[in-house]
């Protein structure tokens, strides 16, 4: 049996009718299939090959603009500039709902692939400190928003067991990340607004 | 056209040797509509055993046609995903996927652009490459694909080898054994031909 021929055999479940005459078996269905998270694990844990092949260039988007700081409300007959003191964690969100930057097999594949490909690093969680000023007219409420750049990449994991794995020698799990974009500046918005009664209520005797 | 050979990484080594090797198989002639509706990225696949060639709006549902099924559904955001605990692979065996599928192995996906962007190919063929010093699985790439090839991603075990001209003629670049997001200027929009070895 030639080296081709045995890799015919050997890849028996990733074959079909063409070259059937050369497997032991058909292949059946899976009726319990791995989850992603099942075969990520096994990423160089248990197999030959964990590679990662993005599908296209990092792509970037603009978070939720949220609010950071406390809300400056001015009860006085005068506009105040406020001092808002502000502190923000962006953080990941990826396909598996796990932390890349714990020291999974597929995390560390993954950071390398971005290392390699995109010459820059791959951030977990970015945090952003700063204080920004608000004009704040007579009975309004002043706060601030800050909106992160963020990238996200898709791509595939190339897996090859050395025995079967759910009844494959290879498998290809998709996968995206999403988390803040190294060196990008976030935007910090300032906003009023006049106080509701409630507020004028609460926060101004 | 498309052909499996075993063709010594050697440019001393002459075409007929790898026909002689090859037991070639000459797949029909394909055309590929690489530009999608608006400008969008075209993402093409190959099977080099039946010369078949599809092209899909995403890269995903592009591998998943290659692969043959044995990839799960991408999420349609990692933050959905994030937020959904029950999100599970549907990891279709071949044998579930009918005759309607390629079922060979990817051994390579290229692009038109740096950084694995823009309309993308995605080689698929019978095994994984042997690394036995032999070009394995040869490709001479359709006029629509000729001189577009800016980055490379090999897979399945195989190195890329880049020829500016058919039947793997010409000057030579590579092995590409990693995923590769700028093949350099030698061969940047140049190839023709590409060897899996």
């Amino acid at each position: 049996m030639n080296q081709r021929l045995r890799w015919s055999v050997l890849l028996a479940a990733l074959v079909t009718a063409s070259s059937a005459a050369l497997t032991p078996g058909v292949a059946q269905a899976d009726d319990d299939p791995p989850t992603s998270r099942e075969l990520l694990d096994k990423c160089d844990n248990g197999t030959d090959v964990c590679v990662f092949h993005p599908d296209g260039p990092p792509r970037d988007s603009m978070g939720e603009a949220h609010q950071v700081g406390d809300s400056a409300y001015n009860c006085t007959q005068d506009t105040q500039r406020s001092t808002v003191g502000w502190s923000d964690t962006t953080g990941e969100s990826n396909s598996l709902g796990v932390s890349l930057s714990a020291e999974y097999g597929f995390s560390e594949v993954f950071k390398v692939s971005i290392e390699t490909n995109y010459q820059h690093t791959w951030e977990s969680s970015h945090t952003e400190t700063d204080q920004t000023n608000v004009d704040v007219r007579p009975g309004e409420v002043g706060w601030v928003t800050r909106e992160a750049q963020l990238q996200t990449v898709s791509g595939k994991y190339e897996l090859h067991f050395p025995d079967k794995f759910h009844g494959h020698y290879i498998w290809y799990v998709p996968f995206e990340a999403t988390g803040p974009k190294p060196d990008a500046p976030s935007t910090k918005t300032q906003h009023t607004r006049a106080m509701t009664e409630d507020e004028k209520a609460q926060h101004c005797g | 056209m498309i052909s499996r050979s075993r063709y010594r990484t050697s440019r001393a080594v002459t075409l007929a040797a790898s026909v002689v090797l090859a037991g070639a198989v000459t797949a029909p002639a394909v055309q590929a509509a690489p530009k999608g509706e608006g400008g969008q990225p075209r993402h093409c696949t190959l099977d080099l055993a039946t010369g078949a060639e599809r092209c899909y709006a995403s890269f995903t549902e592009a591998v998943e046609h290659a692969s043959g099924g044995r990839i799960d559904d991408a999420p349609a955001s990692a933050r959905a995903a994030a937020h959904d605990s029950g999100f599970r692979a549907e990891a279709r065996s071949l044998a579930a996927d009918g005759g309607s599928q390629a079922d060979g192995v990817i051994q390579g996906t290229f692009f038109d652009d740096p950084g694995f962007g823009g309309d993308s190919l995605t080689v698929t063929g019978e095994g994984l490459c042997e690394k036995d010093g032999w070009v394995d699985y040869q490709y001479d790439l359709e006029d629509a694909w000729k001189n577009r090839i800016s980055s490379v991603q090999p897979w399945g075990d195989c190195w890329i080898w880049l020829y500016p001209e058919p039947n793997l003629g010409g000057d030579r670049d590579g092995p590409f054994k990693e995923n590769t997001s700028d093949i350099g200027s030698l061969m940047n929009d140049r190839t023709q031909s590409i060897g899996f070895s």
